[in-house]
């Protein structure tokens, strides 16, 4: 079997073998790995380190035999409005999840380090790893824009990571990424609306459209709200206007309001159906209530301007 | 080599299973970049990802690049 070894640099020996790894798109296991040169940390002004080296040997046979990652589904071109109907919920609700642990955590922390580096940010990334708390956060100046308009770009930050992690491991891992605790404070506020709302949908039984949201952010809403008792939700519209509903389970419940989908091109759903007598409803419509107090009187002086 | 061709190919190789195969051209018109991507033909679904994922996750991050820089990109993968 033939032997091939290549080498990698990095700051570090770690990150040189993780640079490798991913160049070379092969699992830890299947390389043998030699250090050149343990390299050494730079100054505070950025100068005088060396960097790591490191020899990543392998047989070149372990290639055949590796096992295809399972096939994964984005690799599938499937027709968009099949993959509405059928995977919206669950991918609002599982984007692509399974929970980072701190080997992933790491090889994240190289792969969107280097990501920044390409783009030219500056900017600082840290690991986080504490229980329920884990997954890396960039901090520097000036980084609205990497974050943009909702969040958009830092989830597209993130997907590449992960999806560069994935390819990496050889399965679909999931990175979080969080710019300038951008995500942590957007996650607590639509948590905090989504029982908010849930609560006055529970007591007036009118349900309630929110404002459009990302995939990840409406599944947050779903999750954060799930457990509650009486309440259901579910996602309507088209992205980039796709937006939650939360309503009552309670058999008198009333459909949301004021919320007209307008995608481009009119209604998609059509005209809402009246319910013809629903469960506990009147038994049909009456286009004039009758006056709790009889017939009105008749205003003094009748329509019209006074006189 | 523009900075946003450079992101393009190191994030383009670490996805695909065939690096070599990697082709970034780049066309510059003033102030507009486009970005030309091939890959292997087995790689393809790979960085265009399902429903287009990834392809729209590259393009906002050039995006992120060109308007710092007061440029536009375009990118097709071809």
């Amino acid at each position: 079997m033939p032997l091939r070894g290549e080498e990698f640099t990095g700051r570090t020996v770690e990150e040189a073998i993780e640079r490798g790894l991913l160049e070379l798109g092969r699992k830890r296991s299947d390389v043998d790995i030699e250090i050149l040169e343990r390299g050494k940390p730079a100054n505070m002004l950025g100068m005088g380190g060396v960097d790591a080296r490191v020899l990543l040997s392998f047989t070149e046979e372990e290639r055949a035999q590796e096992p295809e990652p399972v096939v994964d589904e984005r690799e599938v071109p499937r027709r968009p409005d099949a993959v509405r109907a059928a995977a919206e919920r669950a991918a609002d609700e599982a984007e692509d999840a399974l929970p980072a642990f701190a080997e992933e955590l790491a090889l994240g922390l190289t792969v969107l380090t280097s990501l920044l580096e390409k783009m030219g940010v500056e900017a600082d990334v840290t690991l986080d790893d504490r229980p329920g708390m884990e997954g890396l956060e960039v901090e520097g100046a000036d980084l609205g824009a990497l974050i943009g308009r909702g969040g958009e770009n830092l989830v597209a930050l993130q997907q590449l990571v992960s999806a560069i992690a994935s390819k990496s491991v050889g399965r679909t891992v999931h990175v979080p990424v969080d710019i300038e605790g951008y995500r942590r404070r957007r996650e607590d506020q639509l948590r905090e609306i989504a029982h908010r709302v849930a609560s006055r949908v529970k007591t007036t039984g009118q349900a309630v459209t929110l404002e459009p949201m990302l995939a990840y952010e409406r599944r947050i809403v779903h999750l954060a709200v799930q457990e509650q008792p009486g309440i259901k939700t579910e996602s309507v519209g088209i992205d980039p206007n796709r937006r939650v509903v939360i309503s009552s389970t309670d058999p008198g419940a009333r459909g949301p309001v004021g919320f007209r989908p307008s995608p481009p091109g009119g209604f998609r759903d059509g005209p809402r159906p009246i319910r013809p007598g629903g469960p506990g409803g009147f038994p049909g419509r009456r286009p004039y209530p009758p006056r709790p107090g009889g017939v009105r009187p008749p205003r003094p002086g009748g329509f019209g301007p006074a006189q | 080599m523009s900075k946003e061709s450079e992101l393009l190919e190191h994030v383009a190789r670490a996805l695909v299973d065939d690096p070599s195969g990697v082709v970034v051209k780049e066309e510059q018109d003033g102030d507009f970049l486009k970005l030309h991507l091939q890959v292997a033909e087995a790689d393809v679904g790979k960085v265009i990802g399902r429903g287009g994922r990834i392809a729209k996750a590259i393009r906002a991050l050039l995006k992120v690049m060109a308007t710092r820089d007061g440029t536009k990109v375009n990118l097709e993968i071809d």
